[in-house]
């Protein structure tokens, strides 16, 4: 015992025993207008609650109307981190236009990971803080980033963006969505009925 | 780890990244865990420190004045947060057992 006592251990431990799934391969669409699923078959994006940085419910209902960037994030997802100053970007560049970039930070530390975060890096768009509960009804969240594009009636319009992705994609969806709103307007007032509606002169 | 796959390194340059980190609970002390040199790669913009491939971990313990003789077992758990260069996996751990004798 009093050999033993004095002895030290050095103990090997492999960890190289942590096995993923195959990543996918980067995607590469650079089209001026991305080609959005036939409004026919989208499905409406789940529904939640949650609370903003300013203590703020706020409600994906909120956004009927507008077409919503909705990206699921982490501080610690070093793609994420590429991203954010393409939304800030987004933010600034088509919020007048009709588009809400809305963040759902999936840090298990709360807020205490993702204020300091937001400031630090000058985030200019809604941060809400997800739960499990948020995560199931999107598909699991099991990887960050992921992104889903919302129309204006709250359906997703495209397939959701699991991990990193071109800017120009990003940019060439918000542009198809934006401008349905436009073509619907368009639309509206070349059909008959509009042309009956409108002032005689 | 696959190819293609990291873990941040046990020192991660940004305050933001979740390290690695091993640490054991038992009948031993953990004197110390050094990890080995980490790499430096670029996803997008940003410089990451990180362990890829097969590496190992080694501790090194002390057997404490009051240990009991006998068959014990050391419980480690690693933290660990893995990313490839377009997607992260939500931090998690894995636990290992190991069996020591104290003489």
């Amino acid at each position: 015992m009093f050999i033993s006592m004095r002895r030290w251990f050095l103990l090997p431990v492999l960890t190289g025993m942590v096995v993923f799934g195959a990543c996918s391969s980067p995607k590469s669409s650079e089209a001026q207008r991305a080609q959005a699923k036939a409004r026919a078959s989208r499905k409406p994006a789940p529904q939640f609650t949650l609370t903003d940085s300013n203590g703020a419910k706020v409600k994906l209902a909120d956004y009927r109307g507008k077409v919503v960037l909705l990206n699921f994030w982490a501080t610690w997802c070093g793609p994420c981190q590429v991203e954010i100053p393409w939304f800030k970007e987004f933010e600034q560049q088509y919020k007048s236009k009709g588009l809400e970039v809305l963040g759902v930070s999936m840090d298990e530390d709360g807020w205490a990971a993702v204020k300091p975060y937001i400031t630090e890096h000058k985030v200019n768009y809604r941060i809400l803080l997800g739960d499990d509960t948020v995560a199931q009804l999107y598909g699991g969240l099991d990887a960050l980033p992921t992104t889903f594009m919302i129309d204006r009636e709250g359906k997703f319009a495209f397939t959701p963006h699991v991990g990193l992705i071109g800017k120009n994609e990003y940019v060439s969806e918000i542009q198809t969505l934006l401008d349905e709103k436009e073509e619907t307007t368009s639309a509206r007032a070349a059909s008959p009925a509009a042309f009956l509606l409108s002032p005689a002169k | 780890m696959l190819p293609g796959f990291h873990v941040n390194s046990d020192k991660p340059k940004d305050e933001f990244l979740i390290p690695l980190k091993l640490t054991w609970t038992g009948p031993l002390e953990q004197e110390n865990v050094t990890y080995p040199k980490p790499e430096q790669i670029m996803v997008g913009s940003q410089s990451l420190v990180v362990f890829t491939g097969k590496f190992q971990l080694q501790t090194k313990f002390q057997v404490p004045a009051n240990a009991p003789k006998g068959s014990a077992a050391m419980l480690g758990k690693l933290r660990y947060q893995a990313c490839n260069n377009e997607m992260c996996f939500r931090p998690s751990s894995v636990e290992v057992r190991l069996p020591v004798s104290i003489e």
